[in-house]
């Protein structure tokens, strides 16, 4: 048994730079040996568990160039700015509830303190809570090496559990995605076993509205699959109808079928089925509410 | 003490009562305690042990050559004494069954310790700890309790010690014990109703906040000296004195603060004979810190599997009941017999039955081994009892209360404090007002029925009583040992100092004690100071377990309070020549100072500080008193839990928006730490009915949450009910044995809440649930019949 998250054993070299340049002249120098130190929420304990051993830490916390926070066509979120940063960016913004709401159920101070949106991008988990929200934002992922700097969609980001597209000398800069339009509107649901936890379940959802007829939708689901997933089929039930209960009802039907959850510690495959079309009914409703004004 | 003494003696209470600021509280809170783990040596060491990762295998052997190269001091199963003892020594030595070693060549769980290596860093020792190799051969393993009894079932041990006389293992029951009142036969013949069903409770891990830490300083003349995770600084001592041979004169173990304990330190844990050992071996301190993993492969708290059988009249007078439990022990024998005691004792203490019978199997698997946890048996029994109470109500339509009140065990009847040889008459009991009073908080008679309740979200509510001991004394001795020492010291400023070898788990156990001194001495708070303790300088002190603090050790402190009061009134009495009997003593409202006074004579009067400093200078000694002092009763401190739930019948989520939580804990000496327990034994009950437990995969033998809280979860002040929705209320009552009135209530605040949790489901749903804990899979599938572990057919 070694299992332990506690001591830390591997020796590797911790490198501080202190402009963008430099970070990725070190990965690209490095290779597979370096690991990209943000938060380390999730990086540290890996380390201590012995899943990754990197020879060389490289340290991006204090890189002014991963900390834009900007909004205007584009919402721009710097990949280095904590989650502590951003809530209160988005929730000034007064219209992108979904993720605000999924980085809020994060809830925990201590992880809000140090925890960044690229960190949680970049940790490649299926579970992570900013994937969903910002998938219904489809949102990209601006990424960066020293000879190229690429624009990948969210939806393409994402290749097997802990999988990302991400080459070993290139570094996540910022996410973003277009401004809403006037009327459209964002809500995230997610189920937890106790407030501090990894996601069981998780639905996010954006929507317009003309009338009752939904002119735009998208749904986006967590911890139901190798990846973060869009419900497309469901998507493309809704988009351009009228919205009433059997629409809903179909379309939640429709989840189910499509995500293809496990059985897991946190809960069963049966569960997460269940409570996915529970979740959307009601992220979808909190977004169908939104969107009327 | 009759009711006009007792309100006399109430109404001139000072400090026992108030709300206090507690002594160690600043240092907590801005981080400067000091813990076993916080502490350094010159020349230390850090260790680190090798577990096994087989859930049993015996070691062929073993290599630490690499891990020595390293500069690592290594010790194997060769280099320690082999003596096969028991960790926990609360009990007399022949009910004390012995069955493991500092470092065995046979491990019966994933985890176990075979080798342990000091170095120069903790990262070191963990490099050179995995540079040791060691050859396994794998045996057998069997992890259910069930499968153990089989004939084909491995053999997890042939023998163990039963005190120092060998004890065969037969079909890996570890120990067996039945208790019988009357004839439960001719009682369930004169039944009008018999109820019978089967509950199981979780196999929950402790979780205190400190992960288990010793730190050891081998001493020039071959003695040692210790600071480590402890609930017994003495047991600890005597324990180390027979496994490592040494006088115990040259063992000085302090008393180190501690992150918390729920019982996971009653014994003393195994990282302190290993860190001992190497510390021995390397002639320097050595410093062992358990990772959190390694902690959760240490101990669990006992779960149970109950049937149990009541037999009613129609009137709802009960008749007879019989409690069978079987419980699985993981590895190691740490005190299931005396838990089975206790089973039986908690089940003829909770409701009157003339006839009676319990029978507690205790087996062996190859799981993490069970120790005491808050409540010793207690939640699982009254779990499973306070269930029944409500199913038996249903069926003979009486309220559920109404029918609790008329079978309660209470005032002048018999209670078994720490099983069928502690035991003793109850003198004061709250158990009918908290029903009656806090039933109309939690609104009982608009709870309604489930058959009426509709929509996606319903409420339930539900209640649960119970009690634990205070202490395991008793006018004769039993199996258990039990009693405290205390010593008071007036200095010669007037301050007191008190001097205990009990521990403080947070609760505030040492506060309550300078508490009860000061409000003895007439001193104020503020004056008295609890004094570090090691085992060179205190008298002997059982373990502070068994909700014992407050009742048993401040019942020592208030006797030598006493004693050195009289020292000091002697001394007084020369000083002002007035006869010390009719002299008293009170705190000064300015000062705090203890006043010496004759009642209507101004002129007779003296600090205490003038009659000490005096007493010096005149060479009449010190105003000091030890006492050794054993209770003589155990108390039930009676617990009421009405808590309401919310389900979510689309996801199965249940939350507890309110809750009223009641102790009757004789006079309460601190209010504000007594609602803390009652708060903090509301969350944790809640989380043993819907959330904790530790599954096995049955191939490996690792826990599925591997030992890390990535998954094994707890419930936070996030989780709960906001303050204002938790009402806590104590019962007024006053124990004529305990110091000024005062009986225990730590492990009660646990006890009663997942019968309180599993009533009110049952009252939103018309589900009963009989296997906690319960999570929203299973709700969800009770709800939709689906096929589910753990769910009873409806």
């Amino acid at each position: 048994m070694t299992v332990n998250t506690r001591v830390l054993i591997n020796d590797f070299t911790y490198h501080v730079p202190s402009t963008l340049a430099e970070a990725l002249g070190f990965l690209d120098q490095y290779g597979e040996d370096a690991a990209v130190l943000a938060g380390g929420t999730d990086l540290i304990i890996q380390m201590k568990l012995g899943r990754r051993s990197p020879k060389f830490l490289v340290d991006v916390s204090k890189l002014e160039e991963l900390k834009h926070l900007e909004a205007g066509e584009k919402i721009l979120i710097g990949a280095g700015r904590r989650y502590m940063d951003v809530l209160p960016f988005l929730q000034g913004l007064g219209r992108y509830h979904g993720l605000a709401e999924a980085i809020d159920s994060i809830g925990k101070l201590q992880v809000l303190s140090v925890a960044t949106v690229g960190g949680n991008l970049g940790n490649g988990s299926p579970a992570a809570d900013t994937p969903p929200p910002l998938m219904t934002y489809d949102a990209s992922v601006r990424v960066r090496s020293a000879h190229q700097e690429r624009v990948v969609p969210l939806r393409e980001f994402h290749t097997g559990p802990g999988a990302i597209v991400l080459a070993p000398n290139e570094i996540i800069v910022a996410v973003e995605f277009d401004a809403f339009p006037d009327g459209r509107a964002s809500a995230f649901r997610k189920l937890t076993r106790v407030a501090s936890d990894i996601s069981k379940v998780t639905c996010a959802v954006a929507v317009e509205r003309a009338g009752e007829t939904c002119t735009h939708c998208r749904i986006a689901l967590g911890a139901v699959g190798p990846t973060p997933l869009r419900a497309r089929s469901a998507e493309a039930a809704l988009e351009g109808r009228e919205v009433d209960a059997s629409a809903v009802e179909e379309c939640a039907r429709l989840i189910v079928e499509e995500i293809s959850p496990i059985d897991d510690i946190r809960c069963s495959e049966k569960y997460r089925r269940e409570a996915a079309g529970v979740l959307f009914r009601d992220a979808f409703a909190s977004a169908w509410e939104r969107a009327k004004c | 003490m009759g009711r006009e003494a007792r309100e006399m003696e109430a109404r001139e209470l000072r400090t026992v009562g108030a709300v206090t600021r507690r002594k160690d509280g600043l240092a907590k809170v801005t981080g400067t305690e000091t813990y076993a783990s916080d502490m350094e040596l010159p020349y230390m060491l850090h260790a680190r042990v090798l577990r096994s990762p087989y859930p049993h295998a015996r070691v062929v052997s073993i290599d630490t050559s690499a891990a020595e190269r390293m500069g690592a001091i290594c010790i194997t199963p060769d280099d320690v004494p082999d003596i096969r003892y028991n960790e926990r020594q609360v009990s007399v030595p022949v009910k004390t069954y012995r069955d493991r070693t500092v470092l065995p060549w046979v491990v019966r769980q994933v985890g176990e310790g075979v080798a342990a290596v000091a170095a120069r860093t903790e990262a070191l020792a963990e490099r050179a700890m995995r540079a040791i190799k060691v050859e396994w051969e794998e045996l057998p393993a069997v992890f259910d309790a069930h499968k153990a009894m089989a004939d084909d079932a491995p053999q997890i041990y042939e023998n163990v010690l039963l005190g120092d006389a060998e004890f065969p293992i037969e079909h890996n029951v570890a120990c067996f014990r039945q208790v019988s009142v009357g004839d439960v036969a001719v009682g369930f013949e004169e039944a009008d109703l018999i109820v019978e069903r089967e509950y199981q409770t979780g196999r929950v891990y402790h979780a205190q906040m400190e992960p288990k830490a010793a730190l050891c300083r081998p001493l020039a003349d071959g003695g040692i000296e210790l600071w480590a995770t402890l609930q017994s600084i003495h047991n600890t001592r005597q324990l180390l004195g027979r496994i490592f041979d040494l006088p115990l004169s040259r063992i000085r173990v302090h008393r180190s603060t501690i992150g918390g304990a729920f019982g996971s330190s009653i014994q003393m844990n195994t990282p302190v004979a290993i860190c001992v050992a190497l510390a021995l071996k390397a002639r320097k301190p050595v410093k062992l810190v358990l990772t959190r993993e390694e902690d959760m492969y240490d101990h669990c708290k006992y779960p149970a599997e109950i049937s149990l059988k009541y037999g009613v009249k129609r009137d709802g007078t009960i008749v007879a009941g019989e409690l069978k439990t079987l419980v699985d022990i993981g590895a190691h024998n740490i005190q299931a017999y005396p838990l089975l005691g206790c089973m039986s004792g908690w089940f003829v203490s909770l409701y009157r039955m003339p006839h009676m019978n319990f029978e507690g199997t205790a087996v062996y698997t190859n799981k993490t081994p069970a120790c005491a946890m808050q409540g010793y048996g207690n939640p699982d029994v009254s779990f499973a009892v306070e269930s029944h109470m409500d199913i038996i109500a249903e069926k003979l339509d009486i309220d559920p209360i109404e029918l609790r009140i008329k079978n309660y065990v209470g005032l002048g009847e018999e209670f078994w404090g720490q099983g069928p040889t502690v035991r003793s008459i109850i003198r004061s009991c709250g158990v009918e007002e908290m029903l009656r009073k806090g039933a109309p908080m939690i609104g009982w008679d608009e709870r309604g029925r489930p058959e009426d309740k509709t929509g996606r979200y319903r409420r339930g509510i539900g209640v649960g009583r119970t009690f634990h001991t205070s202490g395991t004394g008793a006018a004769m001795p039993g199996e258990v040992i039990d009693y405290s020492t205390a010593m008071v010291t007036v200095n010669e400023d007037g301050s007191v100092d008190m001097s205990t070898a009990l521990m403080c788990h947070g609760g505030g156990t040492l506060d309550a004690c300078a508490k009860l001194v000061a409000e003895e001495m007439g001193v104020s708070f503020d004056l008295v100071g609890v004094s570090p303790a090691s085992t060179t300088d205190t008298g002997y002190d059982v373990c502070t377990h068994a909700t014992r603090g407050v009742y048993c050790g401040g019942g020592s402190a208030v006797k030598a309070a006493k004693s050195a009061k009289a020292v000091l009134l002697d001394f007084a009495s020369r000083l002002i020549e007035v006869n010390p009997e009719a002299l008293q003593i009170a705190p000064d409202p300015v000062t705090g100072e203890g006043v010496i006074f004759l009642e209507g004579a101004a002129d007779k009067r003296i600090t205490v500080g003038e009659v000490a400093k005096t007493a010096q200078l005149k060479g009449w000694g010190t105003a000091i008193a030890v006492e050794s002092h054993r209770m003589v009763n155990c108390p039930p401190c009676f617990v009421t839990n009405f808590v309401e739930v919310e389900v979510d019948t689309w996801t199965g989520e249940v939350r507890v928006p309110r809750a009223v939580c009641a102790v009757d804990a004789g006079t309460v000496v601190n209010p504000d730490l007594a609602a803390g327990q009652l708060e903090g034994g509301l969350c944790r009950g809640i989380g043993q009915a819907l959330l904790e437990d530790t599954a096995y995969d049955p191939v490996t033998g690792e826990m599925t949450c591997g030992g890390m809280y990535i998954d094994y979860k707890l419930y936070t002040a996030e989780d709960m009910a906001p303050v204002d929705d938790v009402k806590v209320f104590f019962a007024d009552t006053y124990e004529p044995s305990g110091p000024f009135g005062a009986k225990g209530i730590g492990e009660a605040a646990n006890n009663a809440v997942a019968a309180a949790v599993m009533n009110a489901l049952q009252n939103a749903l018309g589900i009963r649930f009989q296997f906690i804990p319960i999570t929203p899979d299973m709700i969800l599938a009770a709800i939709h019949g689906w096929a589910c572990e753990g769910v009873l057919p409806a």
